[in-house]
Formats: C-alpha cells, sequence, structure tokens
C-alpha cells in the first residue's frame, strides 16, 4: 500500500466528483446495471418475438438465451436464500413459508420452463403479468403498467407495448422522493426498540 | 449499540458480556471504540497495555485518539502503520488524523479511498461531508451527507441537520423542511 493514497486530482475535479457519487467505486453501478439489463432482455426478446421476422427470430433467439440463464440464476438464488433463512433464522423457520415472498421465485421457474419450451408468451405472461401481482399492494402504478404490457402483448399491439415498455424502464429508473425516504426512517429510539424486538424474537 | 451511537448503553452491554471468552479477546477494541464515541480519549490511551496483554489490536482506535488530544506526529505515525499493514479502519483513521491536522484536502482523499469498502460506509461518508463543509464545498457536502443519510438504517438528527446547513448554504429551499424532519425524529 502506497503512503499516498491517490494521483493528487483536487476534490473538485469530475472523477473525483463521480467516484464520490457512485459509491466511490464502479462496482456499485452494477445493482443499477443488472437491474435495468433484467427488464430489457426479457423486454426486447418480447419485442423481437412480436416482430416474427428472421432477422428479429434471430435476436429474440439470442435474447431468449439470456433471459433464460438469468431465470435459472434467479431461481437457484432464491433457492438458496430460502433454505439459509431456513437454515440459520429461529423465527423464520418456525413459521410456515409466506406466499408472496416466495412467488417471485415461482415465476423464475415459470419463466424458465416456458423459455426451455420456446414458449416467449407464456414467459412474457409469467414475467409481467404475474409479476404485478405483489406489487398491487406498494407499488400500484408499476403494476398497472405491466398489467397493461401484458395486455398489450395478448391483443399483438405492438406500438403500444413499444410505448407501454418505454415508460415502465422510466419508471424503474426515477429516483423515489427523499424527503419520502427520510420521514419513512425510523427516528434512533424507534430502531432501537425494532432491533431488540427482533432479537427477542430470536430473528436477530 | 455502537451503530445507534448509544456509548453508554454499549458500555453497559459490553460490561454484562465481557464473561464471554469471545468478547474478552475483543474486549479492548470495542471498549476503544466506545471510549472514541463517549470521546474519552485519553481513555482509549490507556487501553493500550491492556490490547497488548489481551494481543488485541486497537492501533487503528490510538491513533484517532491521539489526533483528538492534538499529538499529531506520534497519530500520524501511528496511522501510517496502520496503512501500512493494512489493518480494517486504517484507512478512515488516518484522514481522521490528517483532519484534526488541519490537511482537509489529504483527509479527503483517504476517506474517499476508506470508503471503497463496504463496513462503515456511512461514517465515511458523513466524515467526507464534515471534510467538505471545511473546505467550504457545501454542494458536495450535501451529497455526502444525503449519501450518509440514505444508507444509514435509521434517521439520524445529526446527519439531517448537517444536511439542511449545507442546503441552507447552497440556497437550497428544502433546508428548512429537513430540518424540521431532524426535529421529529430526535
Amino acid at each position: 500500500m502506497s503512503a499516498k493514497p491517490d494521483r493528487p486530482f483536487d476534490h473538485n475535479t469530475l472523477w473525483r466528483k463521480f467516484r464520490r457519487r457512485y459509491w466511490m467505486h464502479p462496482i456499485w453501478l452494477l445493482p443499477w446495471l443488472l437491474e435495468d439489463l433484467a427488464f430489457l432482455i426479457p423486454a426486447l426478446c418480447m419485442v423481437a418475438w412480436m416482430l416474427r421476422d428472421a432477422g428479429w427470430q434471430r435476436l429474440g433467439d439470442f435474447l431468449r438465451g439470456l433471459w433464460l440463464i438469468g431465470s435459472v440464476a434467479g431461481l437457484l438464488f432464491g433457492l438458496l436464500s430460502l433454505w439459509m433463512r431456513r437454515r440459520y433464522s429461529r423465527r423464520f423457520a418456525s413459521r410456515p413459508l409466506p406466499a408472496m415472498p416466495v412467488l417471485p421465485y415461482v415465476i423464475y421457474a415459470l419463466t424458465a420452463i416456458s423459455l426451455m419450451q420456446g414458449r416467449i408468451d407464456l414467459a412474457v405472461y409469467a414475467t409481467f403479468g404475474l409479476a404485478a401481482l405483489p406489487k398491487l399492494q406498494k407499488n400500484r402504478s408499476t403494476a398497472l403498467l405491466d398489467l397493461a404490457l401484458t395486455g398489450a402483448f395478448a391483443l399483438n399491439a405492438i406500438w403500444a407495448v413499444v410505448v407501454l415498455l418505454a415508460l415502465r424502464l422510466f419508471k424503474q429508473n426515477q429516483q423515489p422522493d427523499f424527503l419520502e425516504i427520510i420521514r419513512q426512517k425510523p427516528g434512533r429510539m424507534e430502531f432501537v426498540r425494532e432491533a431488540r424486538e427482533q432479537c427477542a424474537a430470536g430473528g436477530g | 449499540m455502537c451503530q445507534t451511537e448509544l456509548w453508554e448503553d454499549a458500555l453497559i452491554e459490553l460490561k454484562r458480556q465481557s464473561y464471554s471468552p469471545l468478547v474478552k479477546r475483543v474486549q479492548a477494541q470495542w471498549l476503544a471504540r466506545i471510549y472514541l464515541g463517549m470521546k474519552r480519549y485519553e481513555a482509549v490511551l490507556e487501553l493500550e497495555e491492556q490490547a497488548r496483554q489481551e494481543g488485541c489490536d486497537i492501533q487503528v482506535f490510538l491513533a484517532i485518539a491521539h489526533a483528538r488530544l492534538g499529538h499529531h506526529t506520534t497519530a500520524l505515525w501511528i496511522a501510517k502503520e496502520t496503512v501500512r499493514v493494512r489493518r480494517h479502519g486504517a484507512e478512515v483513521a488516518l484522514g481522521h488524523v490528517y483532519y484534526e491536522a488541519g490537511e482537509y484536502e489529504e483527509a479527503l482523499r483517504w476517506y474517499e479511498r476508506a470508503a471503497q469498502h463496504l463496513l462503515d460506509r456511512a461514517d465515511v461518508l458523513r466524515a467526507m461531508g464534515k471534510t467538505l463543509m471545511r473546505i467550504g464545498d457545501y454542494h458536495e457536502a450535501a451529497s455526502m451527507y444525503a449519501q450518509a443519510i440514505l444508507v444509514t438504517p435509521f434517521a439520524r438528527s445529526e446527519d439531517l441537520r448537517q444536511f439542511a446547513e449545507c442546503l441552507r448554504r447552497i440556497g437550497d429551499k428544502h433546508a428548512a423542511e429537513i430540518e424540521q424532519i431532524a426535529h421529529e425524529k430526535e
């Protein structure tokens, strides 16, 4: 390790500002990138499938492969995290498996099976239609967009699908209201109380 | 307890658990951290011998304590040594040492380097905000405090106040509202 941390850029240079904004390391950009990719791959695959053109079909097949890899990875990750939580969290293990947290992994499984059989339509219904259900409670506007997207896909209305996909991508990348985030955070003492309750329940 | 900076409670909890051999092995480290939080810097220095006997490394805390007590040369020497042997928290400690010596640009560089790590990120972001305020770059300081607020699991009123202060300095209209939330979350 060198005695000096970095090249002597002024604190106000663009690079230093960028570094400070994005968690000091480009690795922190990865979750955002993955989130957008997880949306864009099925979205483009859906559009390619709807166009039914030889060139688009090839792109669709390539994207179907990526989508399948993503779904299987999501499913494996989900199964592993469920196993870990049941194995190591007493609070989680003592309760029956809740339906809502498990639903995304069921969707991954259904999507993977559909894609393996070449049924992109069924994969779309699972990824955008079924996945909208848990969002209806907390993220209603995104859920409604997903349902509208599924409807437009069922009606084969390609331009409606493209517009809805663009809207959905915009919504996904919209920054939440900072003041609202702060308001929803517990105060210090409330946080301590909740942590103590969790410890007492055996989940901390 | 340490995360929420309830230092008195943390001290009681540590003493309550000191029967455990696992806790005993790192007790000096925890004590040093708690005493630093309580601003009992002399007490941190007094732990040096105990830590040595228990084979527990508290050099990072010693560097910060020396720096806060104004022993800049000693603090700098210890902090550089901890960086050389790659102790956890060494970079942020060196940042603190430079900060206390009034070398804010140098402090900021080390904080930026420390913030690349996953652990204790909120503390580092906060330190960066404080340093940028000293430099007079309130825009950047506000950005650091905003990030610190986001990564802290609870609304830390001190951060909200500092953030509001930065916003006020740059003429942002949300300053009063943030101040109000800080007051509510106290």
